[in-house]
């Protein structure tokens, strides 16, 4: 990619200059060119020139491209890590189909095996988003009524900034997510702890969170849940809504308080609760936090 | 010319004749010259609004976190800065070039249709005003300018503000439409005596091209945004995928406009490129049959790259691999004309004049646009840069260095035609530096800000992303590009009032627009040339002087007659004379039915827009009624001992050739539909449907035996009436009439008898939609047919003068042909692919 | 019928590019239908359809270049520069069907 990029910039740099050289060069009153043959212009300048080039271009292309990024769900020979990335309105899910134990559901962050193949099977229920982690993969599409799986794979272990790419409603900024990689052989424990982070369900919080919340989160990362993000390892995040970044329980209660204004246009509604019972909602999802 | 009266005479007779009306009665003209300059002006002013949107989006990306505009104001500023530049901007400035300059290049004294010109005007202004009128209502579209579904569904988008768009941008499609027919037919027919194709002047050959592809490029997003607009207002599920329906098909049906679109922008650019260039190079143009030939492949090549703007939605590879390779071939046609400016640069001994200086701009700034344009085209690239600030840098490239810098060097360069006075360039040559620097500063550094990863559309960006001083740049680069626009303004504003030397020809060219005065008359020429090159002003010396005494054809005028020629398209041999139309009501008029039409739709009160497509119908009955001649005319003098028919007379005129293209743009839509049907079948999720059309033969009979019987009966009567048997003539009329109301009752039935409902999948949508397009053009065709008895009746119909039924035969073929199509689709299709 | 005939001439002009369209619209028609309906051998009928077009492309231009070679002599004519458009366009659009065969062609694949 960077090879093609750098190559396609100084071709490119040489043509512009070629034209406009040749432009200025026409202005100058004592020069040559007035002889020069018509049919060499335009059929070996305007033709065979540019079509050599970009022949030669479109070979290169194919070679110097990735491995092809959609792919057939049934070719996969090595079992890749297969990871589900579910746009919404306005944020993304994840989903592991095949964690120890059953899927695992998260949101905002998803962890992959470093230095393996993965496959992302991107998909949405409302509008069309883009996947697009930059540093990993170009993007790809998440329609609804489809599915598409882009392969890709991450050369270490790390964080990998990602958002969203097609322009999916005004909050379509918001829609930034995170992918970690992690060492291939701790995959399994990395889910291990996914299955095991919640909240405390002993705690007072728990109640008021199945009042005032579970209608469309859920706080067990084995159960989906209704429209909202799964809320099990909230506390783990590093940002709140895509917007707000969260480093500890006063981020969270801003976030409560106050979603309207810091993520206007988000579908997620006003909370009823009163501040004795926010305070224990916080406690309950802040219990989470390693 | 011989003639008995004198000069001022002749020249006061025409002058009465083509005087456009004074007052508020200027409503009423359909002067090329006048339309035309309305619609630049109008075009113009929608640019500067535009400009405005496109500062509010810089103002508010100019630092990061930036609270000047929030979310909501954001998406619909930006959705509108590309609807109005792209749908009220670029293609309204060429129609209103084209109207105003090519009867002029033609050596005509007007285009084919003055009124459509006026109604296509009017559209377009009111369809303009719908869409920005919305903004200051704070209910603008806010989904992008491409639209796509499912946001702009009524699900995620409930509110007008799609409906706006679908709306008003269809309402000013029917105007480009109306004017791409008009052109082509203009340019094919109405030219002075002489000018065979091989002498047409380049520009003509660039903007019969550029009509061609509206004709057959606007026809896909007009049928998209009706089934659009029917699942918004009635829950056809068209593009739902839960019912059959398909959100790519909207991508598709966008696209297969949106590319030919950008070379509809490109192409009379690079027409007023091999216009002036030569001009000011002094040399002609090098290599005309190769430009020839390549604006010819870049149209046909241009409708074959639609899909390389959808390289992100996961389709398969191949399909991939062949849309990059059409994209880069579309390269080779453009190249061809680079090298051909270049040679003819070459050849001659260029001078920098002012236009001269924009076209160095359009080269350094379009090469820029084309290079990043194949390296979007390659597939893994465009992965990474699709929908970041990379491809808002290019197509900005690729639009204001294709568009722009020509227009204003076409700007400065007519001029002194439009004036009539030698121009200042001293103010122009600031206009051109700031523009440039502006232009570089603003986009330039986009490029990268799109590479660091900057994605389009956000409305704003935190601190730490390394996108801060790049953003800036652009910002200010963009309040240096809005300084000189203002100053191209002023400087436009202080030339059109400021006295100066009057000159003709200050560029002394051949070219045939500037033999004639400046200003230019209202009738353009007094008497029109009969011409032998390309650039005839070169044969003789003094052409506009020739010309204005008469020494032409058409130099007498008769009978108060708009005169002008149409000749053979191939050798230009004149074979016609146009009567044009004086003033008239009709055309603002029809525009506001057709309005009323729309605003009923927008505002979702139907009966409204029933009652405003029937005064449309009424309208366009009106309309039609005036035109011809109640007796058979006889061969009449054109001077230089030529005569010619009257069209009236004549088996083609230019209005049949005008219906022929309609129905090719009809027909584009109609593949479109068929293209929308096959992909649905075969490519949507939820098919096949849960049950589909009954067989039942008898209907099928009874639609078939009416099409037959429709146009069996209008070619009959075409075929008695030209052998004098008016009254055979009016009975195949009525049997024509019956046969298409049967025909239409037939496909009226489709909906009707569908299972599931049209809004339980769209298999039922599909085929109701297909049913309900041939009833209304099986209906229209008995409408043509009775029109044909209707004018018969009265007198206006003989054994020469047929072209009512020739239209009506014209109708006919289309429809039936249309018909056959459908009928296959809808009863053979769920037996083909069916469950 | 005059007019016909001169259509006639324009279309006989733009013959090539009309092929190219024909050979474009049939080999994304084809390699979508025999991918989404598993045809059996796919490939086979991509070559088949993209050789039939090139068939087509070289008799036509065959076809114009005796058209050409035909044309009179008049230098006012207009039929000259016709014919030899109706030559280059032919010859454009066989090297456009090839060139947007090739990818279809050389790397086949329906995943």
């Amino acid at each position: 990619m960077a090879d093609l990029w750098w190559v396609m910039l100084a071709v490119g740099t040489v043509i512009l200059f070629g034209i406009m050289g040749t432009a200025l060069y026409a202005l100058l009153r004592e020069r040559r060119g007035g002889g020069v043959s018509e049919v060499a212009m335009l059929a070996g300048g305007g033709v065979v020139f540019p079509a050599v080039t970009l022949l030669a271009l479109m070979f290169w292309s194919v070679v110097q491209g990735p491995e092809p990024a959609t792919v057939d769900a049934t070719a996969d020979s090595p079992a890749p890590f297969r990871i589900r990335a579910q746009g919404h309105q306005f944020w993304w899910e994840f989903i592991y189909p095949d964690a120890p134990g059953g899927p695992l559901y998260g949101a905002a962050e998803a962890v992959i095996p470093a230095a393996a193949p993965v496959v992302v099977e991107i998909a949405s229920d409302d509008v069309i988003h883009s996947f697009w982690v930059p540093r990993l993969a170009g993007k790809l599409d998440a329609l609804p009524g489809r599915v598409n799986h882009l392969r890709l794979s991450a050369d270490r272990p790390g964080l990998y900034a990602g958002q969203c790419a097609e322009f999916c409603g005004n909050q379509h900024l918001a829609m930034r997510f995170v992918i970690e990689a992690v060492a291939a052989e701790d995959i399994d424990a990395r889910l291990a702890r996914l299955a095991a982070t919640a909240p405390d369900a002993t705690l007072p919080g728990a109640e008021d969170f199945a009042d005032h919340c579970a209608g469309c989160h859920s706080a067990d990362p084995r159960t989906r849940g209704g429209p909202g993000p799964n809320l099990a390892a909230v506390a783990t995040r590093s940002t709140l809504g895509g917007v707000l970044p969260y480093r500890s329980a006063d981020d969270l209660r801003l976030w409560l308080t106050s979603h309207r204004a810091l993520k206007p246009g988000s579908k997620k509604p006003e909370i009823m609760a009163d501040a004795e019972a926010l305070d224990r909602i916080i406690d309950y999802l802040e219990s989470a936090r390693p | 010319m011989t003639s008995d009266r004198s000069e001022a005479d002749r020249i006061r007779g025409l002058e009465t004749i083509w005087a456009p009306p004074k007052g508020w009665r200027a409503l009423s003209a359909v002067n090329h010259s006048i339309v035309g300059r309305r619609f630049m002006v109008t075009a113009f002013a929608f640019f500067l609004f535009g400009g405005v949107l496109a500062m509010l989006i810089r103002a508010q990306l100019a630092l990061p976190g930036n609270a000047f505009m929030g979310p909501e104001a954001y998406s619909q500023v930006f959705t509108m800065h590309g609807t109005v530049m792209m749908f009220l901007f670029a293609i309204p400035i060429i129609e209103g070039f084209a109207i105003y300059m090519l009867p002029k290049m033609l050596g005509a004294r007007d285009l084919a249709f003055p009124r459509l010109s006026a109604f296509a005007y009017w559209c377009y202004l009111f369809g303009g005003l719908i869409v920005v009128g919305s903004l200051l209502l704070g209910m603008a579209p806010n989904s992008g300018w491409f639209m796509y579904t499912p946001l702009s569904s009524s699900t995620y988008t409930p509110g007008i503000n799609a409906d706006v768009w679908l709306i008003g941008v269809t309402f000013v499609e029917v105007s480009a439409v109306a004017a791409g027919v008009e052109f082509m037919a203009t340019i094919l027919k109405v030219r002075t005596a002489g000018m065979a194709l091989n002498r047409m002047p380049l520009m003509a050959w660039y903007l019969w091209v550029t009509a061609a592809m509206i004709v057959f490029g606007f026809p896909p997003l007009i049928l998209g945004s009706i089934l659009l607009e029917i699942e918004r207002a009635f829950d056809w599920p068209f593009f739902d995928p839960t019912r059959g329906g398909d959100p790519l098909l909207w991508q598709h049906l966008f696209w297969l406009f949106g590319h030919p679109e950008v070379y509809i922008i490109f192409l009379p650019a690079a027409g007023i490129i091999s216009t002036v260039l030569p001009v000011l190079a002094r040399h002609p143009i090098v290599g005309y049959t190769w430009i020839v030939v390549a604006v010819v492949g870049l149209g046909f090549i241009s409708f074959g790259l639609w899909v390389h703007h959808m390289f992100t939605t996961g389709i398969p590879n191949l399909a991939l691999s062949f849309f990059s390779a059409a994209s880069l071939l579309v390269v080779l046609p453009t190249s061809v004309q680079f090298f051909a400016w270049l040679a003819t640069l070459l050849k001659g001994r260029p001078e920098m004049h002012l236009p001269m200086l924009f076209i160095y701009g359009f080269f350094f700034t379009f090469v820029i646009g084309g290079l990043t344009g194949v390296m979007v085209a390659v597939v893994p690239f465009d992965w990474q840069v699709h929908d970041t600030h990379f491809v808002v840098a290019h197509f900005h490239y690729v639009l204001i260095g294709g568009q722009i810098f020509p227009a204003l060097a076409a700007a400065y360069y007519w001029l002194p035609h439009f004036t009539g006075r030698r121009m200042t360039q001293t103010l122009g040559k600031v206009v051109f530096w700031l523009i440039l620097i502006g232009f570089t500063l603003t986009f330039l550094p986009m490029h990268l800000t799109g590479l660091l990863g900057m994605p389009r559309r956000i409305y704003t960006y935190a601190e730490g992303a390394g996108w801060e001083a790049l953003n800036l740049t652009s910002s200010i680069g963009g309040f240096i590009l809005a300084i000189g626009f203002a100053l191209f303004v002023v400087d436009m504003l202080l030339q059109l009032r400021t006295p100066g030397k009057a000159v003709r020809n200050p560029w002394r060219t051949g070219g045939l627009e500037w033999a004639m005065d400046t200003p230019p008359p209202s009738y353009n020429i007094a008497s029109l040339p009969w011409v032998r090159s390309r650039l005839p002003g070169n044969d003789s010396p003094d052409l506009a002087g020739e010309l204005a005494e008469g020494r032409g054809l058409l130099a007498t005028p008769r009978n108060g007659w708009r005169e002008t020629l149409a000749v053979d398209m191939i050798d230009g041999q004149p074979d016609q004379i146009v009567l044009l139309p004086g003033p008239t009501w009709i055309p603002l008029y029809t525009a506001l039915a057709t309005g009323t039409f729309f605003v009923g739709l927008l505002v979702k009160i139907y009966v409204v827009a029933v009652l405003g497509a029937l005064a449309v119908l009424a309208c366009g009955l009106v309309w039609v009624w005036d035109s011809g001649l109640k007796e058979d005319p006889e061969r009449l003098d054109i001077g230089c001992g030529a005569t010619a028919l009257p069209h009236p007379a004549a088996t083609m005129p230019p209005s049949l050739w005008g219906l022929v293209f309609l129905l090719a743009s009809n027909g584009a839509l109609f593949a479109s539909l068929v293209f929308g049907t096959l992909f649905l079948w075969t490519v949507a999720p939820n098919w096949p449907p849960p049950a589909t059309l009954p067989a039942d033969v008898l209907s099928r009979v009874v639609t078939l035996a009416g099409l037959a019987l429709a146009l069996g009966g209008a070619l009959r009567a075409l075929r008695v009436g030209g052998r004098g048997r008016d009254g055979a003539r009016q009975v195949w009329l009525v049997v024509a009439t019956l046969g298409g109301l049967i025909a239409a009752a037939g496909f009226a039935a489709v909906p009707a008898v569908l299972t599931p409902p049209m809004s339980g999948h769209a298999y039922a949508a599909v085929t109701a939609f297909a049913g309900a397009y041939m009833a209304f053009h099986a209906f229209l065709g008995a409408v043509f047919t009775a029109y044909a008895f209707a004018r018969g009746r009265a007198g206006w119909l003989s054994a020469v003068r047929t072209v009512e039924v020739r239209a009506a035969v014209i109708w006919w073929i289309y429809t039936a042909a249309a018909g056959l199509v459908t009928l296959a689709l809808i009863h053979l299709m769920p037996v083909l692919a069916g469950p | 019928m005059r007019e016909a005939e001169g259509f006639g001439v324009l279309v006989a002009m733009i013959a090539g590019f009309l092929l190219w369209t024909s050979a474009f619209v049939a080999l994304y028609a084809v390699f979508s239908l025999a991918c989404i309906y598993d045809w059996p051998a796919p490939r086979l009928f991509v070559v088949g359809v993209w050789l039939v077009h090139l068939i087509a492309h070289g008799a036509l231009v065959a076809w114009t270049l005796r058209w050409w070679r035909a044309r009179p002599a008049d230098p006012a004519d207009p039929r000259p520069f016709l014919r030899l458009a109706a030559v280059t366009i032919a010859i454009a659009a066989l090297g456009a069907t090839v060139w947007t065969g090739l990818p279809a062609v050389l790397s086949f694949s329906c995943s």
